[in-house]
């Protein structure tokens, strides 16, 4: 291959590239400058105090986590969007057939003991809700939710959606959680829950 | 330019000092951060459902990583506290994710803990989340006409269950779920990180 | 000393070295006359643009027939028709399988219950076949086939050892090919880019290397004193990828959150650090040729080689954002993007410099159409890329749509588009044919150009309503998720245009490849002295 043919392609093409050595042009200089001085002031400014296993921009009183302040009023409205309207849905009609209504349901304006019950260890079973028959899947939300927080969203279920039961306290949670301690599985079902006292 | 050693001698310093930078020092500060003491190592089921998480390439729609309340919003959004290297330390890989095309689930276990939801919306998102754009995942479900002694029955809306049979969760979809179930940051990170 | 401190002394000495270091390269003055660059054009060449048509090219260059310089070329052309080729060949494969999954992963992100029986075919599986097929495919097979065929021409020799690059390419496909199947089976490593099995990864590893080998090896051949900026970018984009991809696909180095920093070293280093300076290098390679005048400013090129090979591998962690890695390496991260726009600036000035007064020569070349476009997006898409990397409006993008459509401009409307007018170039050089239908041509660059700015405009409205929307915490996620869908069927469209464009495109090689010779008689193509030599 020493000598290969040339073709019309390669004749009619204008010859390799070269460069020429024109000067940078002050302004690509200036902007050069100009980015340098950002960067300084940029990494001057930045909030780097915190320990690198923190991660980007962490402050310490966001990482201990949402302790209740004492006094405050806990939004049962917030807490019921983050862990029940996937299942009971924002209006509180629940899925048919799947997951029950909790608008006009008998065991919202019912016992508050029992529905206080109900969040703290859950249902796997049958239970009746507004005359329609549930397969009931209701997760445990003792571990996850403190006394505060679960009479918070009672109350606020309570309240909602043409409900008009009164409120929960802190104290009837904290009662029912020491008078089920010993239970580890959830309510088998409605007959279960309505031989509560 | 005339040197062939200038050249590959000055392109491998400006990669060191990236690899230095992103990789290395990184591996020497937080890549053995000790676990968050409210974080418990994934069992062997829940392992397992975090292949299929991967498998099923749940992280390109899916963050796990809610941001500071200075940032965003998530904590509000029900999707825990931001983060920190410690709540990782039994993620192989980590499934940070760069999408939020669905919500961040560093936190779904804590606030959708019901195994019904997770299956029934595995099979049809659709039946409980209207307007959802996720994928359906009906290969990770079989449908017959009855159920046999310990398999798992997914109850679904009417209308979405099949005429006069059932939908059985097969093992993949029920591991999956115990992984998501698993995925609960929801205890404080500061004790983790101060270590 | 605490962590800032550290950070801004590393930053500012950084910078200053990089200062001095382009400052000893930059061109002497005394080597402007001796050196100057005009004395190799041959007479009444400047100024004349190349073009597809053989009826304008007989108005210029007849008497180069026994110029040393396009015997060189010639020679350089012989000992790499053949590789070449392979690596378009697999090229087009692999672009159309990457078109194809793209296309179906938008549409189920609208049409979430289509095609939802298959596993392989579920929006997870199929998007990451689109995008390992065109990061590990397309890409790298377009953009090593132009490195291939370059390289020898501008070190004015022949390339050595064609057969082992052969060989790699084989080997690197056949990794694709079961690193695909494995994808679609949903055995993953769970890294964005870095997927692939990592027992597959050696297989890559070993094909590159066979295809690396012959370069370096052409490099210490070569026959000219001065490297050409074409030269830098291809020759360093060869031996960073090995590196990168080596570290990141190490089996049991990376855990916990250091795996994630990792992980966006690597990803968007793939970006900057291998797809960028292949695609750079070929415009640089390219535009001066094809309008007929030299690179305007050796100077500026190098502060645009050696900005890019600096600043661009450290802009990773702006993938992380607010996320669980350390502060200091968001920062520098941050201030790096930022510190990108220098090098796009020297490499935008200098294209403008050398272009300026010749755009004429668009109307002739659809190569330059394509490179030029490239062109413009390599500074659009850095340009954005930087200021998206501010805490300020990545708090809006991050996590959205927006991202997508700014990775789609950099990596179709740049370097795609690059690729697309370098093939352009090549293949009539390699084969001895010339394209049939230049209307064709017009049509993929339309497609193309048209595709890609309904996909790159939708997105980024979408994106930015969604990101907006998540940022405003009296809107329920579920409509961030519902807004978009308009924009999401937008994507679809203009994903659809850019596939079509690929069709025609590849139904154009093939047309190329079997129909009538339209060259001279009695010359005999590089690919075919190639072939019937080994």
């Amino acid at each position: 291959m020493s000598n290969p043919d040339i073709l019309p392609q390669q004749r009619r093409e204008n010859p390799d590239p070269e460069e020429r050595t024109t000067p940078v042009p002050w302004p690509v200089l200036a902007l050069a400058a100009a980015l340098a001085a950002f960067g300084v002031d940029y990494i001057s400014h930045a909030d780097l105090g915190a320990p690198s296993a923190w991660g980007d921009g962490r402050s310490l009183a966001e990482l201990a986590g949402d302790k209740p302040v004492a006094g405050a009023k806990l939004d049962g409205g917030a807490i019921y969007a983050a862990r029940c309207t996937a299942c009971h849905q924002a209006t509180g009609q629940g899925l048919p057939g799947v997951f029950p209504p909790l608008a006009g349901s008998e065991w919202v304006a019912g016992k508050p003991g029992t529905l206080a019950a109900i969040l703290l260890h859950g249902i796997n079973g049958t239970i009746k809700v507004n005359g329609q028959s549930y397969q009931g899947a209701m997760p445990a939300f003792g571990a996850s939710l403190g006394d505060a927080e679960i009479a918070a969203v009672l109350t606020h279920i309570r309240s909602q959606w043409g409900n008009a039961a009164g409120p929960i306290g802190t104290d009837t949670v904290a009662e029912v959680r020491t008078r089920l301690a010993d239970r580890t599985d959830p309510f088998a079902g409605g007959d279960e829950l309505a031989a509560l006292p | 330019m005339h040197s062939e050693t200038r050249l590959v001698l000055g392109g491998l310093t400006t990669l060191a000092a990236a690899t230095a930078a992103l990789v290395v020092l990184p591996y020497f500060t937080v890549r053995d951060s000790a676990a968050a003491p409210g974080l418990a190592p994934y069992t062997a089921t829940q392992l397992r459902g975090r292949t299929q998480y991967i498998s099923h390439g749940c992280m390109y729609c899916h963050s796990q990583q809610p941001r500071t309340k200075a940032f965003a919003p998530d904590a509000k959004r029900g999707w825990g506290r931001a983060t920190v290297a410690g709540d990782y330390a039994y993620d192989d890989p980590p499934l940070l994710g760069t999408m939020r095309t669905g919500p961040d689930l560093m936190n779904i276990g804590a606030r959708q803990p019901s195994d019904q939801w997770h299956l029934g919306h595995l099979y049809q998102p659709r039946a409980y989340v209207p307007n959802s754009i996720m994928p359906a995942y009906p290969f990770l479900f079989e449908i017959r006409d009855k159920a046999e002694a310990g398999e798992t029955v997914v109850t679904l809306p009417p209308g979405f269950a099949p005429e006069g049979k059932v939908v059985v969760a097969r093992p993949e979809a029920l591991e999956l779920v115990s992984y998501l179930k698993s995925l609960d940051r929801s205890y404080p990170a500061v004790e983790a990180a101060t270590n | 000393m605490n962590t800032l401190a550290i950070l801004m002394s590393a930053f500012i000495l950084s910078i200053v070295g990089l200062g001095f270091f382009i400052w000893s390269q930059r061109s002497r003055p005394a080597s402007t006359t001796t050196d100057g660059s005009e004395v190799i054009f041959a007479k009444g060449e400047l100024g004349h643009p190349e073009s597809i048509t053989q009826s304008i090219s007989t108005a210029h260059g007849p008497a180069a027939s026994d110029n040393l310089e396009l015997q060189a070329r010639v020679r350089a052309d012989a000992s790499t028709a053949q590789v070449v080729f392979f690596f378009y060949c697999c090229a087009f494969v692999w672009l159309l399988v990457a078109s194809a999954a793209g296309l179906t992963a938008s549409i189920k992100l609208h049409s979430p219950d289509w095609l939802v029986s298959q596993a392989w075919l579920s929006f997870g599986r199929i998007r990451t076949i689109h995008l390992n097929a065109v990061a590990y495919g397309w890409a790298p097979m377009a953009g090593l086939g132009t490195a291939l065929f370059i390289i020898p021409r501008l070190l004015k020799t022949e390339l050595v050892g064609a057969r082992y690059a052969l060989l790699g390419a084989a080997l690197w496909n056949a990794a694709l090919v079961s690193g695909l199947g494995s994808l679609a089976y949903g055995v993953s490593d769970g890294m964005e880019w870095l997927e692939i099995p990592w027992q597959i990864d050696l297989l890559f590893v070993a094909g590159g290397a066979l295809v690396g080998v012959p370069l370096i090896l052409t490099l210490l051949q070569r026959k000219v004193a001065h490297l050409y900026v074409s030269v830098w970018y291809m020759g360093c984009a060869l031996f960073w990828f090995p590196i990168l991809f080596f570290v990141a696909n190490f089996p049991g180095l990376h855990h916990g959150v250091e795996a994630a920093t990792m992980n966006w070293w690597f990803g968007h280093n793939v970006l900057g650090l291998f797809y960028t300076p292949l695609a750079l290098a070929s415009i640089y390679y390219l535009l001066p040729k094809l309008i007929g005048r030299p690179i305007q400013s050796y100077n500026l090129s190098l502060l645009g080689f050696w900005g890019l090979a600096f600043f661009y591998g450290q802009v990773g962690g702006h993938h992380l954002i607010g996320g669980p890695v350390p502060g200091w390496l968001v920062t520098l991260s941050i201030v790096q993007s930022m510190m990108m726009i220098l090098p796009v600036a020297a490499f935008t000035v200098n294209q403008h410099l050398t272009l300026k007064g010749h755009l004429s020569a668009l109307r002739h070349s659809p190569t330059l159409q394509f490179l030029c476009l490239g062109g413009l997006m390599y500074t659009a898409s850095s340009l954005q890329g930087s200021f998206e990397a501010l805490r300020s409006m990545n708090a809006v993008t991050h996590f959205t749509h927006y991202t997508v459509a700014h990775a789609h401009l950099g990596l179709y409307g740049f370097v795609s588009m690059v690729f697309f007018g370098a093939i352009y170039f090549v293949v009539p050089r390699i084969t001895g044919r010339d394209w049939p239908w230049p209307r064709l041509i017009a049509a993929h660059f339309w497609l193309a150009a048209i595709g890609i700015a309904i996909y790159f405009v939708s997105l980024t409205i979408g994106g930015w309503l969604q990101g907006s929307a998540m940022l405003d915490e009296s809107r329920g996620f579920m409509e961030s998720v519902a807004l978009t869908l308009p924009y999401l069927k937008g994507r679809s469209v203009g994903g659809a245009l850019m596939a079509l464009g690929h069709v025609v495109f590849a139904a154009h090689f093939a047309r190329l490849l079997i129909g009538e010779r339209r060259r001279a008689q009695g010359t005999a193509s590089p690919l075919k002295t190639a072939t019937g030599a080994l």
